[in-house]
């Protein structure tokens, strides 16, 4: 995904991405981040708990826990809601 | 050569000149009747969109959204391209009777004002088209994404996501939706300086190419203190073409309208998520503790 986002908007699509362990490259290539705001986005969701780092072999992957999907139920209501109204006028 | 009467007396006037810009705007009509058919090929669902009631889903919603803000900027480009079709025709004809002026001695009668209208509708028509595609282009991908998502028809839910109902209609997640709609923001946010730009260039547009059907339709005009008077022809086909040429200027004011109702929605939307902001922020912050 492409264009100006919020952080909670990447911090949405890392957390549904790692829902399946990844790699690093494959978070950042999939969020369209580059590797330096790749590694502060991760470095936040792993202190706040929302991601764990699995080790496989030499491999690290990232893995989204059971937390981050309250967060993630709450990003999608929030969104949804956008449009659960019609707009105030008739297209 | 026939030379007709007009405010720019001594103009030579070309009738396959004329015959060409006929034709561009004929092209021009069938262009747009075109698009307004596909305008309202789903007529049950324009119909839907039209009378928007509360038990429209979220995914109708965004889907119709998407599909009119696609077909106005289609719109937007067939406009565009006949408004330089137009202009350069007129600039053609302008700088024939430009050369046949002042080559005749009557270089002191003539008057540029037509061609300085035409040469601005050819740059409003061109910047209009680069501006529309850029914006179309985002859109469709966001579309084509939609009739993927749609042709998949996946009924199933993920298995770790807590799901809306509404989620159970035939073609579209709930996380998918929540996909296109945050690509939709980013694609709003990226271009909605150029989509302001594009309500002004199309009310321009539409002004310029009254003026330019009109000036060009105009035997004599006169403004006095007192009084207007102006005659048009003289040839009767040229009615039509005035006629023609008004529709599409109003047409384009509507695209103006439409484009203007977007991005009043879109931004209210954003401002919406600001504000949600702060509970996500919330949210992150304290359930991480």
């Amino acid at each position: 995904m492409t264009g100006r986002r919020t952080a909670y908007e990447i911090y949405w699509e890392i957390l549904v991405f790692c829902r399946k362990p990844q790699s690093f490259t494959g978070i950042i290539n999939r969020c369209d981040l580059n590797s330096k705001t790749g590694q502060e986005y991760l470095t936040f969701l792993m202190e706040k708990g929302y991601i764990t780092e699995e080790h496989e072999g030499d491999k690290r992957r990232y893995l989204s826990t059971d937390r981050a999907e309250e967060y993630i139920s709450l990003f999608n209501s929030l969104y949804r809601k956008l449009f659960d109204s019609a707009p105030s006028f008739k297209l | 050569m026939r030379h007709r009467e007009n405010p720019f007396e001594g103009l030579p006037w070309h009738p396959q000149l004329e015959f060409i810009s006929g034709s561009i705007i004929g092209t021009g009509l069938l262009l747009r009747i075109l698009v307004s058919c596909l305008l309202f090929e789903d007529r049950p669902y324009t119909n839907e969109l039209v009378n928007a009631t509360m038990e429209q889903t979220a995914f109708k919603r965004f889907k119709s959204e998407i599909g009119h803000f696609f077909r106005v900027s289609i719109l937007n480009i067939a406009f565009a391209a006949i408004l330089m079709a137009f202009g350069l025709t007129v600039i053609v004809m302008e700088v024939v009777s430009m050369y046949e002026t002042f080559t005749t001695d009557l270089y002191l009668i003539y008057s540029p004002v037509v061609l300085f209208v035409a040469i601005c509708a050819m740059a409003i028509g061109f910047s209009w088209i680069v501006t529309s595609a850029r914006i179309l282009e985002g859109v469709e991908e966001i579309q084509d994404d939609l009739r993927k998502l749609e042709k998949e028809e996946r009924w199933e839910r993920k298995p770790n996501a807590q799901l809306h109902e509404s989620s159970l209609e035939p073609g579209i997640g709930d996380e998918d939706l929540t996909r296109l709609i945050v690509r939709m923001l980013s694609h709003y946010r990226d271009n909605h300086a150029t989509i302001n730009r594009m309500i002004y260039v199309c009310m321009l547009g539409s002004v310029t190419i009254f003026l330019l059907g009109t000036l060009a339709s105009l035997e004599f005009f006169q403004v006095t203190s007192t009084s207007l008077t102006f005659t048009i022809g003289p040839d009767i086909l040229l009615l039509p073409s005035l006629l023609i040429t008004t529709a599409i200027a109003f047409v384009s004011l509507i695209s103006s309208i439409y484009f203007y109702r977007f991005s009043k929605v879109w931004d209210e939307r954003i401002g919406e998520i600001d504000q949600a902001a702060a509970l996500l922020n919330t949210a992150l912050e304290n359930d991480g503790q």
